[in-house]
Formats: C-alpha cells, structure tokens, sequence
C-alpha cells in the first residue's frame, strides 16, 4: 500500500458544523441582500408615484388660463376632480381650486391663486394616502404682443 | 489535500456572499441617490412655482398702483427707493432700484396696499426687486422675485429666482416735432404753444412725476449720466446752464411757478434741449422757447402700443439671475 493511500483518513466532504456555517453566511448575506432590494423597489416606487403626482400637479397648473382646447378641457369638470391610474394601477386623484386675491381697490380678478393637490394610495404611511399639494398665482396683466 | 477543501467552499460562498451583497448595496445607492436627484427637481419646481407666485402677486401689485390712479403715485410708490439697493451691475444713478422684504411695504401711502406674500416661502429670504432706468427709460419696470421655501415644505431652503419686465403708463409713445433752434426773441410778443403741440400725449403729471423720480435717485446737471428732466415749481429766476447736444434736457416751469409771472431765465443760462412754458403767463415774460428737439423725453415705445395701462413687455420673462 502507498505511504499516501495510509495518510489519507476519512476527511472528505463538509462536516455538519462547516455546512452550518457556510449556510448561515449565506442566509445572512441573502437577507442582507433581500432586504436592500426591498428598500430599493420601495424608494424607487414611492418616488415614481411622488413623480407622476408632482407631473400631474404641474400639467394641470401650466395649463391654467391657456385658452387651447386641452387646456379648457382640463377645468370643465365641474366637480373639481379627476381621477388617473399610472401603468401599476395606483389611483391618483387631483383637486383643484381656484380663488381671488384682492388688494385693496383692485379688480378682484387681477391676481388669482390655483391650488392643486393630488392624493393617491401609500402603505406606508399612517392614514393610508399620500398628498402633494401645489400652488401657482397669475395677475391679468396682458403681454403686448405688437399689432 | 482535501484537508481544506471545507475552509475553501466556505471562503468561496462568503466571498460570493460578499460580491452580492456589495452589488446589492451599490445598487441600493443608486436607487437612494437616483430618488434625492427626484426629489431635488421637484423642489426646485416647488420653488420656481413659488417665485412665480410672488412675481405674479408683485405684478398685480404694479397693476393696481398704476391703473387708474393719479400717476403722482409713482413719486408715493418709490418713495423708499434709492441707488444703493441695486446690484453692483447697477450702480450708476440713473438706476432706481426699490426691495421690498416682508412687512415693509404699503404702510406710506394707503392707495398701496400691503403685498400678499405667498404662505410657502421664507420671508426672511425672499425679496422682490423693482428697477428702472429713470433717465433713459423710466417707462419699464424690470421686476425681479426671488425667495426660499419655508420650513413647512419638503424642500425647505431650496431657492429660486424669476423676473419680468413691464409697461407702466409714465409716458406716452412720442413723435418728435422737430423744430429750429429760435434765437432768443428781442419782442414782447409771444403765443403760448399748445401742450399737446410739445408733448403729444406726454402729461404734465407724467412728466413731473420723470423728474421727481430723476431728482430722488441723485441726477443732476453734473451727474453722470446727467438730469434730462426738469419740472419746476418756483418761481424764482432760472439761472443754471443745463443740456449738451448729446444729451439735451427738457425745463418745464409749471403752472405753479408762472401763477404770478413766469421765471425769467437769465441771459448767461444756456439751455440745450427745450424750454417749456406750462402757463399763458408766459406771455407776461418774453422768455424764448429755444427748442431743439425733445429728445430727453423720447422714451422709445413700441409701435402701436395703448400706453394707458400696465402691460408686460413680451419676451422678458427670465428664470434666475439679475
């Protein structure tokens, strides 16, 4: 018999304790991993609908006092509101308002205030929804164009 | 030989652990920084919004003060105004410059009201800026606003700053009426000339209200630039040289000053530019209308335009920057 078929003993393989602990790290490192992913997709989804929300906010208020079609459209509705669902089916809905700001002896409809706000659904938070709320003023002051 | 073959697997899955978990972790930084960039750019919406806001709430402001108000308002409106709130850039006295901050405003006259300051933004940062060109063009107002959002926002700190130039009715679109310089007249003999001859649609509280705003912002005949525009209310002989060619001035003596008889204009007194008369009193006073052109009161206006209101000047709008 060879001199190194004698010194080999029954070492082969992993014992229960090496397994144990290779599985821990990996279970440990997996959910490390999990963990980050998850935070990940939340952020980057909360952000998603927090963009969609302020784009929603934005469209409606550049649009206020345009006198094309689109825009005229967007304030017929005369209870104030719309409601929009993004691609993963989150229900987005926007309010707006608009009022007066008066100076004194001025034409109460010299300067008026837009007041947006647009609400959708957010596990995250305590009551459930989250709101971005958005606000523009414009005085009547014409532009001269030229003749 | 495979003594070591469970130590090897074991470094091998720790170190594959470790390469995921830093992937993962890299890829986390990503999305958290990707997230802030958003963040960031919806602040600065939020405050270009509210910039907009206070430049539209100053605009109304400008609005209200000067329509349908005796344009002796101006004088009440930039009673607080001075040189030295302008920027460095404008630092010549021709610039009128006039900052508003917060709870300084409408308490000197009560035909201007306080300015209603938007609820998002820090007053204690924010300002709008009104400037003119009292000499050269005292008929446009660029108005600047610039603010930060208060703590009750997000973005709480972020700045924006917007500007827009306006109209205001403080002159009137002026056709030259080009005439020959008149020898000074020897005769007693004299036809008051008509206002509107002179002037076109210029008034007189237009004028008068040129040239206060030209004496509060520090222009006088020894000024760089110099005073284009005069309006006197004594009655006290005139003896001051005034106006070049290249920049020749308008003296205007007011009904007030000829309530009597009009100044006389002393003989070593050389006026380049036109002397004008308000009062048929004139005629009590030989004193010679030696005119060149009116050019000081030529404010260039566009073609067409209604003069009678305030009216944004098309294209002025700028986002950020003086």
């Amino acid at each position: 018999m060879p001199f190194h078929d004698l010194q080999q003993p029954s070492q082969a393989g992993f014992t229960v304790l090496e397994a144990l602990f290779a599985s821990a790290v990996l279970a440990l490192g997996l959910f490390g991993s999990f963990q980050l992913s998850t935070a990940s997709m939340a952020a980057n989804h909360s952000q998603r609908n927090l963009d969609l929300a302020s784009g929603l906010a934005q469209d409606l208020a550049e649009c206020w006092q345009v006198p094309s079609a689109f825009c005229i459209s967007q304030f017929q509705n005369s209870q104030n509101t719309s409601a929009l669902s993004n691609e993963a089916g989150v229900q987005f809905e926007r309010r707006w308002n608009t009022t007066s700001i008066s100076t004194q002896g001025s034409d109460p409809k010299l300067l008026q205030n837009l007041q947006i706000s647009v609400k959708w659904p957010n596990q995250d938070k305590f009551n459930g929804t989250s709101e971005l709320s958005w606000q523009i003023r414009r005085a009547s002051t014409p532009t001269w164009v030229g003749l | 030989m495979n003594q070591n073959s469970g130590m090897a697997s074991l470094w091998a899955a720790t170190c594959l652990i470790f390469i995921i978990s830093l992937l993962g972790w890299i890829t986390h930084r990503s999305v958290i920084s990707e997230t802030r960039r958003s963040q960031q750019q919806l602040f600065a919406a939020q405050a270009l919004a509210s910039s907009e806001s206070l430049l539209e709430t100053a605009i109304a402001q400008i609005d209200s003060v000067y329509t349908g108000q005796d344009i002796a308002i101006d004088t009440s409106f930039w009673r607080n105004a001075s040189n030295s709130q302008c920027p460095s850039a404008l630092a010549s006295p021709q610039w009128q410059c006039l900052k508003w901050l917060e709870g300084e405003v409408g308490t000197f006259d009560n035909r201007i009201s306080a300015l209603a300051w938007p609820e998002s933004i820090d007053a204690s940062n924010s300002f709008v800026l009104f400037v003119r060109d009292v000499r050269m063009a005292p008929h446009k107002i660029k108005i600047t606003a610039q603010i930060s959002l208060n703590s009750a926002q997000a973005g709480v700190g972020s700045r924006a700053t917007v500007q827009q130039s306006l109209y205001i009715p403080i002159s009137a679109p002026f056709t030259p009426h080009v005439l020959e310089p008149t020898p000074r007249p020897e005769s007693v003999e004299c036809t008051p000339i008509e206002w509107r001859k002179q002037f076109g649609k210029i008034t007189p509280a237009q004028l008068k209200a040129i040239s206060t705003a030209q004496l509060q912002n520090g222009l006088t005949s020894v000024s760089q630039p110099s005073r284009s525009v005069y309006w006197i209310d004594s009655p006290l002989p005139w003896t001051q040289s005034l106006g070049t060619l290249s920049a020749p001035v308008v003296l205007i003596f007011s009904d007030l000053a000829c309530a009597l008889q009009c100044p006389q204009v002393a003989s070593q007194a050389a006026i380049t530019g036109m002397v004008y008369f308000q009062s048929a009193n004139a005629c009590q006073n030989p004193v010679s209308l030696y005119t060149l052109n009116p050019e000081a009161i030529h404010f260039e206006w566009p073609a067409g335009i209604d003069a009678s209101r305030v009216q944004r000047i098309s294209g002025s709008w700028k986002n950020a920057g003086f």
